[in-house]
This record gives C-alpha cells, sequence and structure tokens, in this order.
C-alpha cells in the first residue's frame, strides 16, 4: 500500500486550519523528510492565517534537489488534518464546499491518496468523497481521538505522521519523528515530557489507519 | 565566538527566515538594529531568541522605526562595527532618506530585505516593488532563489560588503522563501568565522568613528565645488564592485562547493528563447523551459542574482545569439518605459548590430502565486511575437491580470 | 463569489459599500457552535454587547438566533453569560446530527 519516491517527486496538499497545527505538521514532515536524507519542501500558504480559517499547504519530496516552489495542483497524497473537512464534505451531498474552504478533491488524478483524520471508516469516507469506484486509496485514522487519549491535547500531528509512516515508509518513520521531536522540543522540560506520549500517539496512528 | 554551536556541517529543513537567523548568529555581528514589519519579524524574532540565549555577542538596538534602525546601523558601521539590519516593503521606503548616505560614505551594512509589496493597496505578501525603489542608491543588490541560497548570499554580502566598501541588500522574497521550508546545507561555525575574517572596527571601514587618534567627521558639506568629485568616487566603487563578487563568490564556491555565478544561465548554449528573471520564480521558469524543451521548443532561463551592479557584459553574452527573451519583473516602473529589469537589459542591449526581440511580463505582484502555466503564457508570447503571429503595442504587460 | 476584473474595481480601491464584510463568510472557521438554551435566556442582551462579530441580531428586546454564516465560534458569549444559557457544542457534531435527521426524515 505504500508509494515510493522512485517514481520521482511526490506532492502532498494539507488541508487543516490556521493555528491548529497544520503549519507545523508539515513542517515537521519537510524536516523528517530532509533527515532522512531526501530534498523536502513545506510552503506554508498563499493567504493570511488567521486562527481558524481553513488552509491548504503544500509539501514536495524528493531525491533530487526540489526546483519549483508553486502551489500543488495534482497531488499524490491529499493528508487532511482537520476532521470537519470530511463533516462539511458529508453535509454538502456531493456537491461544493463552503467558499472558504479549500476542497480536498480539486486537482486530484486516480493514484491520489487520501489520509483523513476522521472517526469515519475509509469505506464511508470514500463515499463521502465521492471516489466509490475509483483506484483511489482512501484512509482514515481518528488522529484527534488518539491525541487526546494519549497526549490529552487535541495535538493530532504525530498520529497523522503514523499514519503516514505507513504510506510513505521511506520518507516517515518512528526514529526520525522521535528525533525530531527531541530537537523541537528539546529547550523545555515541559515538552520535552511529551516525547513518549507523541510517539506513542503515533505508534497508534501507525496501528490505527485504515484503508480503502 | 560567544558559543560554538555547529561544529560539523549538516543539512536541516529551514524556513528562509530561519535561515538569515542562522547566518546572522554565525556572522555574530557587532551591531544589529531592527524595526519589526512582516515578513521580517519572523526572523529577527529567532534571532533575538539566539541574543536571549546569549549565543551572540551582538548590541541589538530595537529602535523605534525603519528610519531610526538605518540611522543606528550607519552610526554603528561609521564607528567600525560589523552591522546589520533587515526590514521589507514600506519600512526600507522609510529608511530610505539614509539609504544614499550609508553607500556614499561606503559603509558595508548588510541589509537583508524580505521583500514585500509597496502599499497601496495594503499587502503583507512578495513582490519586488522594495528592492527596486533601491536601484538607485548605490546598494549592491543580491536575489536568492531560497533559503538555502538567502543564508549563502548573507554571508557572501558581509565579505562583499566590505571588500567593495559598499552597503549590501540580501534580497529574500516574503512568504514563498521567508515561509517556505526546504533544504539547507549549513556550514559549521568556524567556517562562516573563517570565510569572513574576524570583525576588527580598525578595519572594517577605512575611517573609524572609535579611531579616537585620528578624529574624523562624517557627513560634512560638499558645495558645487566637490559635490560631483565625491559622487564619482563612488561612481567608480560601483564599477569595481563586480570584481569584489566574483571574488567573493568563486572563494565561496570552494568553501561550500556550490556553483554560483552573479548570472546563472539554465540551456541558454543553444536556446531560441529565454526567460529572464530573478529570485524563487527561477525554478518555475526552469521547469517551463523544460516542458518546452520537450516539444522540441529550445527554451532556457537565465537567472541574475547580483541586480546591482548591473552585470552587463555577461547578461549580453549569455542573451545575444538568442531569438526573443521574456523578461520577468516583478513590480510595475510606474509611467516608465516598461519595468526595471527590462530597461537594464534594453539598455544593454541597445549597441548590439543583432539582438533578440525583448518583452516585458510584469508578474507576481503582491503575492500573486506564479505557475508553470504562467512562464508557458509568457514564453508562447515571445515565441508568437518573434514569428510574427501576434503583435504588441507596448513593450510591457501584466501577465496575470484579471480582465 | 466571482472576484473582480481591474475596470470593476472602483479608483483607488475604495469601499463604496459600508460594512461589506458581511458578505465575507466566517462561519467555516467554527470549531464550536453556540448554542442557547431558550429556558434560561433572559433577552438580557449581555452576548450582544460582547459579541466581537456582531453575530447576535437583536432588535433591542429580543436576543433572535445567532447568525452562523459570521459567526466564529470564540465563545466570548457563553463566558459572558450571567444565566449560563449559552453552551459551546463542537460544530462537527451538530452538522453530523443536523444530517441525521434530515436522513430520518
Amino acid at each position: 500500500m505504500a508509494i515510493s519516491l522512485d517514481q520521482g517527486t511526490i506532492e502532498i496538499r494539507w488541508h487543516g486550519r490556521g493555528g491548529q497545527g497544520t503549519v507545523t505538521a508539515a513542517k515537521m514532515f519537510a524536516s523528517v523528510a530532509v533527515k532522512r536524507g531526501y530534498h523536502g519542501q513545506s510552503i506554508p500558504m498563499f493567504g493570511l492565517e488567521r486562527s481558524g480559517t481553513p488552509v491548504a499547504v503544500y509539501s514536495r519530496v524528493s531525491k533530487e534537489p526540489i526546483m519549483r516552489n508553486d502551489p500543488v495542483r495534482h497531488p499524490h497524497i491529499v493528508v487532511i488534518t482537520d476532521p470537519s473537512v470530511m463533516v462539511y464534505l458529508a453535509a454538502s451531498r456531493g456537491g461544493k464546499l463552503p467558499e472558504s474552504i479549500p476542497d480536498p478533491r480539486e486537482g486530484i488524478t486516480d493514484e491520489t491518496i487520501f489520509i483523513i483524520n476522521t472517526p469515519m471508516s475509509p469505506e464511508e469516507a470514500k463515499k463521502i468523497l465521492g471516489l466509490e469506484g475509483k483506484p483511489n486509496k482512501v484512509c482514515t485514522v481518528d488522529a484527534t481521538k488518539i491525541a487526546l487519549e494519549e497526549i490529552g491535547r487535541n495535538v493530532p500531528n504525530t498520529a497523522i505522521l503514523g499514519a503516514m509512516a505507513k504510506i510513505l515508509p521511506e520518507v516517515v518513520d518512528m526514529e526520525t519523528v522521535k528525533e525530531e521531536l527531541e530537537e523541537s522540543f528539546g529547550a523545555s522540560s515541559k515538552l520535552r515530557a511529551l516525547i513518549p506520549a507523541n510517539l506513542k500517539a503515533m505508534e497508534r496512528g501507525y496501528n490505527e489507519v485504515k484503508c480503502a | 565566538m560567544a558559543v560554538e554551536l555547529i561544529k560539523e556541517r549538516k543539512t536541516v529543513a529551514m524556513t528562509g527566515n530561519q535561515a538569515i537567523a542562522e547566518a546572522m548568529r554565525q556572522i555574530n555581528y557587532d551591531v544589529v538594529a531592527a524595526y519589526p514589519i512582516s515578513p521580517q519579524t519572523e526572523l529577527m524574532g529567532f534571532f533575538a531568541e539566539y541574543l536571549a540565549n546569549g549565543l551572540v555577542d551582538t548590541e541589538f538596538v530595537t529602535v523605534e522605526s525603519e528610519h531610526s534602525a538605518m540611522s543606528a546601523v550607519i552610526g554603528a558601521a561609521a564607528s567600525g562595527a560589523r552591522a546589520m539590519t533587515a526590514t521589507a516593503a514600506q519600512g526600507l521606503l522609510y529608511m530610505y532618506e539614509n539609504l544614499p548616505i550609508a553607500s556614499n560614505w561606503r559603509l558595508p551594512i548588510t541589509m537583508v530585505l524580505v521583500n514585500r509589496a509597496l502599499s497601496a493597496p495594503l499587502n503583507i505578501h512578495c513582490d519586488h516593488g522594495d528592492a527596486m525603489t533601491a536601484r538607485d542608491s548605490g546598494w549592491i543588490q543580491l536575489f536568492s532563489e531560497n533559503s538555502q541560497e538567502a543564508y549563502h548570499n548573507l554571508i557572501m554580502a558581509v565579505k562583499i560588503a566590505e571588500k567593495a566598501l559598499l552597503p549590501t541588500i540580501v534580497n529574500m522574497e516574503g512568504y514563498i522563501v521567508s515561509h517556505t521550508i526546504g533544504n539547507v546545507n549549513l556550514l559549521t561555525d568556524k567556517e562562516v568565522q573563517e570565510f569572513i575574517g574576524e570583525s576588527d572596527w580598525r578595519k572594517n571601514v577605512p575611517h573609524p568613528l572609535l579611531d579616537t587618534d585620528n578624529p574624523v567627521t562624517y557627513g560634512a558639506t560638499a558645495l558645487p565645488d566637490y559635490y560631483t568629485e565625491l559622487k564619482y568616487q563612488q561612481h567608480e566603487a560601483t564599477f569595481e564592485a563586480k570584481k569584489y563578487v566574483k571574488e567573493v563568490l568563486a572563494e565561496f564556491n570552494e568553501l561550500a562547493g556550490t556553483n554560483y555565478d552573479i548570472i546563472e544561465p539554465y540551456k541558454l548554449e543553444d536556446a531560441d528563447f529565454a526567460i529572464v528573471v530573478m529570485g524563487s520564480t527561477a525554478g518555475v521558469a526552469r521547469t517551463a523551459a523544460d516542458i518546452l524543451r520537450e516539444q522540441g521548443i529550445k527554451a532556457g532561463v537565465l537567472k541574475i542574482r547580483l541586480f546591482r551592479p548591473f552585470p552587463v557584459e555577461e547578461i549580453v553574452d549569455a542573451l545575444k545569439h538568442l531569438k526573443a527573451v521574456a523578461v520577468l519583473d516583478r513590480h510595475d516602473s510606474m509611467n516608465a518605459l516598461a519595468s526595471p529589469l527590462f530597461q537594464d537589459l534594453a539598455a544593454s542591449m541597445y549597441h548590439l548590430p543583432e539582438k533578440p526581440l525583448l518583452h516585458d511580463f510584469i508578474y507576481g505582484l503582491g503575492g500573486r502565486e506564479v505557475t508553470v502555466e504562467d512562464m508557458l503564457k509568457a514564453f508562447n508570447r515571445v515565441i508568437n511575437l518573434y514569428t510574427g503571429k501576434e503583435t504588441r503595442n507596448r513593450f510591457v504587460e501584466y501577465l496575470q491580470v484579471r480582465e | 463569489m466571482k472576484l473582480k476584473g481591474w475596470k470593476e474595481l472602483p479608483i483607488g480601491g475604495v469601499v463604496t459599500e459600508p460594512g461589506n464584510s458581511r458578505e465575507v463568510e466566517t462561519g467555516t472557521w467554527r470549531i464550536a457552535r453556540p448554542i442557547v438554551n431558550p429556558e434560561k435566556c433572559t433577552d438580557c442582551l449581555i452576548c450582544w454587547v460582547f459579541c466581537p462579530d456582531d453575530s447576535i441580531p437583536s432588535n433591542g428586546k429580543i436576543r433572535f438566533e445567532t447568525e452562523l454564516y459570521h459567526c466564529k465560534g470564540c465563545g466570548i458569549c457563553a463566558v459572558e453569560c450571567p444565566y449560563k444559557a449559552i453552551e459551546m457544542v463542537q460544530e462537527a457534531d451538530v452538522i453530523l446530527e443536523e444530517l441525521k435527521l434530515i436522513d430520518k426524515k
């Protein structure tokens, strides 16, 4: 079920909300990619970051230096970190999302893989995305629930990275994420204390992600 | 150096602002003076953290305006200190009164300009409007394609400024470089220190104010009998500067294993058509050139790293054999023939008996996203102008405007 | 919302219609929705005073229903309500609940 960097640059589009850690997740992803010896890129956004605003963030990872920095149009992977995107999609009944929410279905191809933070089953999510009968792989993980249970706060990033480790094992792995957390949390003992819980959340993300 | 942090080279993921702050730490400036403005604010925030953690020896002057920031670094540099500031957009315009003073006094100040569109309308995103207002100010200007280049450019800029005795701007585009995360190969602290050389107030400038044994006055009047000569002294220095930039780039390439030049051609040797561009759009333009090459069209790209002093000979040499050139200007030089890069290019080629067709495109204003399709559109327009399929009324047009 | 072309924009980029932020949908920024308990609400209008987004309409006497197109879900109304009549409920839960009701019908 994994995809490989042998096919060239992998392009990712993240869907989240301003101020809820999506930029941090994309940044962690790029940082982990660089630590694994690849070229990583994350472009936060082209709009104003305001708390709560639905946003799209772009990432690229490649074995070769990354030349371009334009928005990702045809993502290989769509990561939806904000669970309400699926709720809005469900409410739209296959129609248009409210204009202020970037549509996760935009520019996708048959190969686009979805990784979604939602309590829904992958089958249900696939149906809501309108991808029934399509070859797309749709994976879901309840990263918010995992984060609340393991870390005690709504920070689903590490659980989502766990799910990504299953889809993109070449780039994301436990050991490197641990290294990354140790570096970024290192200065504060309060944050450092959260590393084991974050790793547990990542492990659960890896184990609990289901795909259809 | 206060604390040696990076003892071995390493590759990290950093935004442009983080990379610049890292370079500032490694340079360990004597004086930094700055006033916050988006998207530069974050950069000074990172640096302030290094300062608070005791990692640098810098005197950080948190001034009350950009005008004061420039005044403070001018004072510091005239004293003999290695001094730096950073700003963006209207912040630079507020400094402007002092920019020609810094350059005529030959003060090797470095400034990071986190390029942001000028008001009005109010906009915090990127274009080159701020940098272009400074093009006649006598400052050297380098452009950066990504965070890696921003980091390297600032380290080189210290040495360029001190060799040429001219203040130097490192341009880094707001958000698309300042906030985009990419691979950055960091040099060791020792390598950076050795490359730029120890800051010595006796040697950084020819006449340091701190040298009380040889007191001098800065800021004296030059009436019509002397003004011309003092401007000519500066004029000659700007023509000399290119040599120093080349020297420093060559030295740096040796140290870092990079392949930097004042201009960087991409597939131009056999090209018929090219885009000329500065900054973060270069990679998107190269992607478009590759697409056209797959279709059998010989396309190339010229990226300009050194915008001031304008590398006339090198650019003419790189472009003279082409059929048509699309010049990309991320700024509108209102009321002029066309925008700055076009004006400089057209003037550079004026004397050639056979010259490529030149056409100017204004693009990416106020952070308008720049796509490969935009680049293809510019290529196709100049190809059609060249073959006579299309005509033009002006030398300049907007690439992305909504009718 | 269709973006305007350069010829359609007023000279100077001036705003010709006051209060046009009304057109901007900020309701999608909301992750929690204020739900008013009508039995506890006394129409004291303290929430109307405090709402930073002018999302609580009133005729000066009665608190009308929260205007959800603009309400960002900041929760200030729930904190300020002297009668604890406003509860912040997860937006996603509310939408899903509404969907279930529609499906039942």
